[in-house]
This record gives C-alpha cells, structure tokens and sequence, in this order.
C-alpha cells in the first residue's frame, strides 16, 4: 500500500516535471518564432517593430538587445528624417521670402523701362526698388551667415574681452538710430571691468540683432538694456514696451524664419533671432524671449562666466 | 506600397435596430496621428472597439497591419497599445503593481520597462498609493502608461485626455506629438474637442451619426483654410507694383508665376479686379478665402458643429 | 499558463477578505469541541471526532458558500473595473484566463481544508478529548486533500455562471442554490449533483455511515467530470460571446 503510494506520487511529481520542461520548451520554440518574424519585418525596414519578452523567458537577452539594436537605429533614422523636413521647411519659405520681393522689384523695374512713371515718380520707383533689392540683399546675406552657422562652418575667434565695454560701444551706435525713430532709451552697464571670452563679430552681432528685431517689431517707444553680472555668468536684458509676443508665437521665435505676422510683411526676415540663438550658445550662453506682466517683451541672454 | 497601419472596408456596426457604425472606411497610415473626431455618441469608441476586435463587425473587415485581427490575435496584439473608454485597473493595488501585472502577462521590450513608462507619463514608480485612491487624471495617466508599456508600434487612443486638467490636457499632447514625430509611432487618437484635434493630428477623419463624412490631412485642410484673397493673374510682378502703389498695402505673398495671396481681406475685391484689368492685366480668377477650420467642420457635419 | 496563474496571484494582495474567509475553516473544528466537551462521552474514537469536525458540514456547506463567493470575488473584480477588454487585447485567451481563476480556487480550497485539518487535530488533542494516533492523523489529511481537490470540480458549474455575468448577485445566489441543493439530492440521488457526488467518493470507505443509495465511485466521477466538462466549454463560450 505505502509502495504503491509512493510510486503514485513519484510518477506524479515526474509528471510535472515534464509537462513544465515540455512547455518551457514550447515557450522557447513560440519565442524563436516571434523573433524570427521580428527580425523579417525589421529587415524590410519597419524599425518600430519590439519583441516582447517576459522575465523569466531564455531568449529574453537575445531580445532586448533586438529591440535596442532596432531602438536606436530608429532614433538615428528619425534625426535624419527631421534634419531633411527642417531643410524642406527651409526652401519652402525661402522661396517666399525671396519671391514676393523680388515680384514687386521686378514690377517697379518694369514699370520705369515702360516708361509708365516719368519725372518725380519715377525717381521715386527707383527709391523703392533700390531699397527692395538692398533688403533682398541683407537677407540673402542673413541667409548666407545662418546657413554657415547650422553648418557650424563659421570660424570664431574667442579672446577675453570686456564685455561692459564692448556693449557700451556697440550701443553707442545705436543712440542715432533710436533718437531718428524717437524712441526713449535707458541702459544700464556696471562700470566695472567684465571679463569674458567672447567672439568680438558674433557678440556684436547678437545684440544688433536684437536692437533690429526692437526696432522693426516691437512698435515700442522705450527700450532698456542692462546688463547684470555676479561672479558666475552675466545677464544682459533687452526689454522694450512694445507689443510684446503674443504666447502663441512665443515658443517659435527663435525657429528660422518663423514669423509671427502670417503675411511676412513686417521688415524682418524670420533669421534674426535664430542667428542669435545660434551665436548664443556657441558661446556656451542661453537665451529666452519671454512676456512681462507689465507688457511689451523681454529677451534675456545668459552668458556663464568660466568658458 | 501600401503603408496603411490600419484599414477598414466598410465596416458596420449594428446595435438591435440601431446602427452605430455605418460603412466606415479609415486609412490610417505608417507613423502619423489620425484624429478621429466626432462628436460624443457619433460611433468614435465602437470603431475603435470593432478595430482591436473588441467588438464583432456586423459587417465588413478591419485590417491592422494588413492581417485581419481574427485568428492573428498573437501576433497583432502585442503590437499595439490601446486606451479605450476609461481605463479600468486593479484597485487594490498600486498603480506600479498593476503595471507589472501587464507587463508580466504580455511582456516587455527592455528591462526597466515598468519604471520607464511611469516616468513618461509623471507617475512615481513604487508608490504605496493604491489605484482605488487615484484621482481622474492619475488614471488616464496609468492608462497611457499601459498603452505604451510595451514600446508598440501603434497606438489607439480614445479620448486619452478625458479627466485631465488642462496642464496634464498640454502635457499629454506634447507628449504624444513626440511619441509620433520622435519616436515614429502610428497612432490613432479620437475627441470630441477640435483643437485637439487639429493640434495633434496629421490626417482626419470626421465621423458624426456612424458615418465617416470626410477623411483628409490636416496640410490639405489648413491649405484651404485661412483668411486672404486668392488671385490668379497673368502678370504677377505688375500686379503687385498695382498693389503697392494703388492700394498701398504690402500685405501679399507671391506663390508661384500666376498666384498672389492677398491677405488684406477688408479691400474691395470688384475694385483690386478693376485697377488690375485696367493696367492689362488680366485676372484669371480671385475668390476670397475666408474659411475657418470650425467653418469648415460645421459645414461638415451639416451645421450643427463640434464641440 | 504558468505565467497567467502566477499574476493572478499578483492580484490578490491586499485582498484581506479573500484571507478572512479562511476564518470559516475554523468554525466546524470549535464547534466540535464545544459539542463533544458538552456530550462528555469518555470513548470517542478520533473518526467520530473527525466526521463532525472536517468531513460534515464544512465539507457540504461552508467549503462550498466559500468557493462560490471566493470564486465569483475573481471573477466580479476585473468585470466591475471594466479591465476585461484590456485584458483580452493583451491577448490572453478566454479559456486560459478561466482556467486560471479556476487553479486559485483549487488552491484555496485545498489550502482550506488543510487548515480544518490541523484545526481539526488541535481542537481534538488539546481539550484532550481524542487521543493522538498517527493512523488517524493520516487518513484525515488523505480526506481533507480528497474533498478540497474535489470541492472546486464541484463548484465548477457556480464559477462559469459568475465569468458569464457582470454582476455579483446571480452568481452569489446561485451559489446558495447550488449549494443546498446538493445538501439536499444527498438524500435523494446522489450522482445528480457534482457536490453530492463529491460526498459519495468522500465517504465510500468511511465506516459507519449509512446513504440510501450504494456508493458507486464511477457514477461519482462521471457526475463531476461531466459537469465539469460542460461548465468549462459554457465558460469559454459565453466568454467568447460577450464582447
């Protein structure tokens, strides 16, 4: 009785054990076949596809390292893929920021060799495609600077400088401009002595940028520019009481060629502040374009001290 | 090639007397979100049952990769993740422990799968917090973290937004709009809300009463959609120097040889055709295009609008 | 499978009813001792003792209340959290996630009985009313496993009404139903019902006990397996059907 037992249990546990090795095996040979279908539809190209495998599966190694292998290639593929549409971007909206000028150039062109206008208004014509071609011609070299910079062909020569004083200059130049256009001013520069590695062009560049997009933009009547430093990283602030970015646009400014008017009608050309972004953080800095409560916009740039 | 993700052939769906679905024929392609939009009722979450096979077609077929789901369970499955209705869970347990429920049961791509997807969505991984005691918008947060668990290449959504609060609302587009353009899914979402809708989306499909009224990319519709007087004329360079100097108005853009867009709307369209006319040239068409996408979908939907 | 038995083991923490209900084993095994402590016989033989402690009424009634409410607690819960549908698309098949529910309540119901067992056994020694003797001990345990791997063969029927319904009342009224029903048919014909059926193999070489009908083991199983059977294919088709 107690043998027959036994043996009943015996054969029982024996039972189990081979019905659990049958389907570890089973689990094994339906994993291969996932696999081997995973891999046939990533060859064809289909990068999104993951193999699914549970913790205590023998081939689970095998398919993690599949699904990275596939991961990753996706993620480079995607990079690609969105460098190409940036650049289709790119050509589309050049194509019409160069096209619509250069239409109505032609018609003012056209018109003073048919001899349409005469006298006054033709000299007049003359002014107006002059200052047409002059602005397609900034732009084409906007254009030029900013490709070069997204290529990162452009060459900057960084030395110390100092960069209360280089503002100082810079903004000199501007006080003309401003008095033309009767537009208030307050600036702000410490003066003490700022040391900074800076590329002289490129900073020089950055806040030009910026003044422009103040001037043609913002329909302010005041601009500050001040300029705080501690021994870490510098600010320098341009704010204007302007109309400030409405928040839909905010996010985009610095995109290229984005342009807050639909009709891109307003005197920039949608390059300005990428430049400036650009140029920014090759210098290791960050810029931020925000909405003050008390209205009009706000560009800060941040520049870390140790380069 | 056909990169249709999801296809279905005049799939119907019958309730006793009522038919929920009618006739629905959806293409949503290879790595794009396609917002299925409608109104509450109008048969959204019934397509999408019918789809993942959820629900019997009454008539019709619904493909998912080419494959019709019935009898391909195993290998379509694993593929998608989906949120339908609210997302049910098990209340006694944390939302960490639910989710290595699933993952036990359908397995993973990577071994920090559980963690990840938590983290995705904002949820803390290893809380003590049981999912009895989560508000809404931690719940439909679990539930896309289920969906995307398992890394799938197609997402079905429905009303993944329902229960957020509008920062969560933004949170969960953004975070879906990277899952496509970052991450390369196909994803089909459906809302009632069209700027949701017309955020996200890539492709549309508008579906009222069970009928599928229009499908179309959202480029297509936003082409169509905007608010300038389309002119088609022989002579684009004179036309604009007549814009320029007669209206004075910058605000065009040149499209191609023969199109202008116009996109002060307020100027008298008989008097631009006349001035035009009257230099020579001749005006090939201009219509004025003042539609709105909430124009359009009430046009649509036959009036009454969406939501 | 392995894989689905073991999250559904997953699911069960902190259920603290599930472990509540375990309580009930304790029940017959008290009474027991109250009622032989107040019958006062000095020549009880640990059968007796036993009879009424383990094979009676836990084995016709509680055990069988508990496996039904037990199983229709499993099946109720992913119903009610509408987690079916999630459930499905995973994919898990309808049979095996049946099944499954199924493996849990053997294993309860077998853990059950094997609490009444040891309680049985403590309740008799230590009051001091039955003597300790190792053939005793043996053959109730052998019993014990009998009825609790019997029990949810028997209850197979209640676990398919509850994965067909959504809701929790039916199933918990069938199985009152069921349940006394079998109680009942013990009296009138035993290989009907799958719990009278359960009884008959429980007691076919228990002396001392007397049934209308002769015992007849095979009729027992085909009672069970045939009930069972039809339960099981009505479970994974109604399951199959309500989408």
């Amino acid at each position: 009785m107690n043998w027959t037992l036994f043996f009943l249990v015996l054969s029982c546990t024996f039972g189990c054990a081979v019905i659990f090795l049958v389907t570890r095996l089973c689990r094994v040979q339906e994993q291969l076949n996932i696999i081997e279908n995973a891999l046939k539809d990533i060859q064809t190209g289909n990068l999104n596809r993951r193999i699914l495998t549970r913790k205590n599966d023998m081939t689970k190694s095998i398919c993690y390292s599949i699904n990275e292998i596939a991961a990753n290639d996706q993620a480079q593929l995607i990079r690609l893929k969105e460098a190409e549409q940036a650049y289709k971007r790119l050509m589309t909206g050049l194509s019409h920021d160069v096209k619509t000028p250069l239409t109505s150039l032609v018609g003012y062109l056209e018109a003073i060799q048919g001899k349409v206008v005469i006298g006054e208004e033709k000299e007049e014509y003359i002014g107006v495609a002059l200052d047409k071609a002059h602005h397609l011609k900034d732009f084409v070299e906007d254009l030029f600077e900013w490709v070069k910079l997204d290529a990162k062909e452009q060459k900057f020569q960084f030395e110390d400088c100092d960069l209360n004083e280089l503002s100082r200059d810079i903004l000199a130049d501007w006080i003309p401009a401003l008095e033309d256009r009767k537009i208030g001013y307050e600036i702000s520069i410490p003066e003490t002595e700022y040391i900074l590695r800076l590329d002289r062009n490129a900073y020089t560049r950055i806040l030009n940028n910026l003044l422009q997009n103040t001037l043609v933009h913002s329909e302010a009547s005041n601009v500050t520019v001040s300029i705080l430093e501690n021994d870490k990283q510098a600010l320098i602030i341009v704010q204007d009481n302007g109309k400030g970015i409405s928040p839909k646009d905010l996010p985009h400014i610095f995109e290229r060629l984005y342009q807050c008017d639909e009709s891109r009608t307003a005197g920039g050309n949608g390059l300005g502040l990428s430049i400036v972004k650009e140029l920014v953080m090759i210098h290791g800095g960050k810029i931020e374009a925000d909405r003050p409560p008390e209205g009009g916009a706000k560009f800060t740039i941040v520049f870390p001290k140790a380069l | 090639m056909n990169d249709a993700v999801i296809e279905t052939k005049q799939i119907t769906k019958v309730y006793g007397e009522q038919t929920a679905v009618n006739r629905v024929d959806l293409h949503v392609r290879k790595g794009r979100i396609y917002g299925l939009l409608g109104r509450n009722g109008a048969g959204k979450t019934t397509i999408m049952k019918m789809i993942l096979g959820l629900v019997s077609i009454t008539s019709g077929e619904a493909d998912l990769f080419g494959k019709n789901v019935k009898g391909n369970e195993k290998q379509i499955y694993p593929r998608i993740g989906a949120i339908i209705e609210m997302p049910g869970f098990y209340p006694n347990l944390t939302g960490t422990e639910n989710l290595e429920i699933f993952a036990k049961l359908r397995g993973t791509t990577k071994p920090r799968a559980v963690q990840e997807a938590l983290e995705v969505v904002g949820l803390p991984y290893r809380d003590k917090k049981t999912f009895s005691k989560y508000s809404l918008g931690m719940k439909q947060r679990l539930g896309i973290a289920n969906a995307i668990l398992h890394d799938p290449e197609l997402l079905i959504l429905d009303e993944p937004t329902n229960g957020l609060d509008p920062i969560g609302i933004a949170e969960v587009r953004s975070f879906i709009k990277d899952l496509s353009v970052e991450r390369g899914k196909t994803i089909l979402i459906s809302s009632h809300i069209l700027s949701e809708i017309s955020l996200l989306a890539d492709d549309i499909g508008i579906i009222n009463n069970g009928v599928l009224l229009e499908e179309n990319s959202m480029a297509a519709l936003k082409k169509k959609n905007g608010k300038y007087i389309l002119l088609q004329v022989s002579d684009t360079a004179k036309a604009s120097l007549i814009l320029e100097r007669k209206f004075h108005t910058k605000n065009y853009s040149v499209q191609d040889a023969h199109t202008l867009h116009l996109f002060d709307t307020f100027l008298d369209m008989a008097a631009v055709n006349k001035a035009l006319m009257l230099e020579d040239i001749s005006v090939i068409s201009s219509q004025l295009c003042n539609d709105t996408l909430e124009d359009y979908f009430k046009r649509v939907t036959g009036g009454e609008g969406i939501a | 499978m392995l894989n689905l038995i073991q999250t559904e083991f997953l699911k069960l923490r902190r259920k603290n009813f599930i472990f509540l209900m375990l309580i009930s084993s304790l029940l017959m095994p008290l009474l027991a001792v109250f009622y032989f402590g107040a019958a006062k016989k000095a020549d009880i033989t640990p059968m007796q003792f036993y009879k009424w402690s383990a094979y009676s009424y836990t084995s016709w009634i509680i055990l069988p209340v508990v496996l039904g409410i037990l199983g229709t607690m499993l099946l109720y819960d992913e119903n009610q959290n509408d987690m079916l549908k999630q459930l499905w698309i995973i994919p898990i098949s309808k049979l095996g996630y049946f099944l499954s529910k199924f493996v849990i309540v053997f294993l309860y119901s077998v853990l059950f009985m094997m609490i009444t067992a040891v309680c049985s056994i403590l309740a008799g020694i230590l009051p001091g009313t039955i003597p300790l003797t190792a053939d005793s001990v043996s053959y109730l345990f052998l019993k014990c496993f009998e009825i609790g791997a019997l029990a949810p063969f028997a209850m197979l029927p209640v676990l398919a009404v509850a994965a067909s319904q959504k809701g929790y009342i039916l199933p918990i009224c069938v199985t009152l139903v069921y349940t006394f029903l079998g109680f009942i048919l013990l009296m009138v014909n035993m290989y009907v019902h799958p719990l009278s059926g359960m009884t008959a193999i429980v007691i076919n070489d228990m002396p001392d006990i007397v049934m209308k009908q002769p015992i007849d083991l095979k009729s027992a199983f085909l009672c069970i397996g045939i009930w069972s059977i039809a339960s099981i294919i009505c479970a994974d088709v109604t399951l199959r059907k309500r989408q």
